[in-house]
């Protein structure tokens, strides 16, 4: 659907871990032309990153929302 | 006598003129929507009203004359707009002599795909499982360690 688009991760760690989550510099998005099916653009992703609050467990969960601020 | 019929008649016609009520005019056309945008393959409806001297109004889209300035892009019949194409085009529609012009965007179907990957930044692979979703609809649920989502 053409519009501002949001994209939302769920991350589930096994471990224990204080650290950054992140997106890689490789992730990318394209916007295709739905009737003819060829790629319009393709947009690199900024990398975002998240940190896991030191009270997580050895198991945890984050999420958050990559906001891919793209009118198509 | 004869002379008399005729000059009565003429003051007859002369006072039914005077008293009858001058036929309306047509003083203005209302458009709606008066700009407009439609996907490609997509159709859309512009009405017209044409508004007269005595006050009243009509609908007149499916009597008035439309065209298009580019119809490789936008068609337009009896005030159906169909995007034919991707661009820009003015409809242009007329009646009684009055014009009033519909600006129109005819737009792309798109849609977003993509690849995302996800890691911690230490390359330790600890995810053991990751949802995506793109506008709130999952595209992507998976487990395992170095995680690419891809929408």
């Amino acid at each position: 659907m053409p519009g501002t688009s949001k994209l939302s991760l769920l991350v589930q760690h096994a471990h224990a871990l204080e650290n950054h989550y992140g997106t890689r510099v490789e992730s990318y998005v394209e916007i295709w032309d739905s009737d003819t099916n060829e790629v319009l653009t393709r947009l690199p992703l900024s990398v975002q990153s998240v940190m896991v609050p030191s009270v997580f467990g050895a198991k945890g969960e984050l999420a958050w929302t990559l906001t891919i601020d793209v009118f198509h | 006598m004869k002379r008399m019929l005729s000059l009565g008649g003429l003051l007859l016609l002369a006072a039914a003129c005077q008293h009858s009520p001058a036929a309306p005019t047509s003083v203005a056309l209302l458009v709606t929507p008066d700009t407009l945008t439609v996907a490609r393959n997509a159709a859309s409806a512009i009405t017209v009203q044409v508004q007269r001297s005595n006050g009243t109004s009509e609908d007149v889209t499916a009597v008035a004359t439309w065209t298009s300035s580019a119809p490789a892009v936008v068609t337009v019949q009896a005030g159906m707009v169909k995007a034919v194409g991707v661009g820009t085009a003015t409809v242009r529609v007329t009646y009684n002599g009055l014009t009033r012009t519909v600006d129109v965007v005819a737009r792309r179907n798109t849609r977003l795909l993509g690849s995302i990957v996800v890691g911690d930044l230490n390359e330790q692979y600890s995810i053991s499982r990751v949802e995506s979703y793109l506008d709130s609809r999952m595209v992507y649920a998976q487990s395992f360690s170095g995680v690419r989502t891809v929408f």
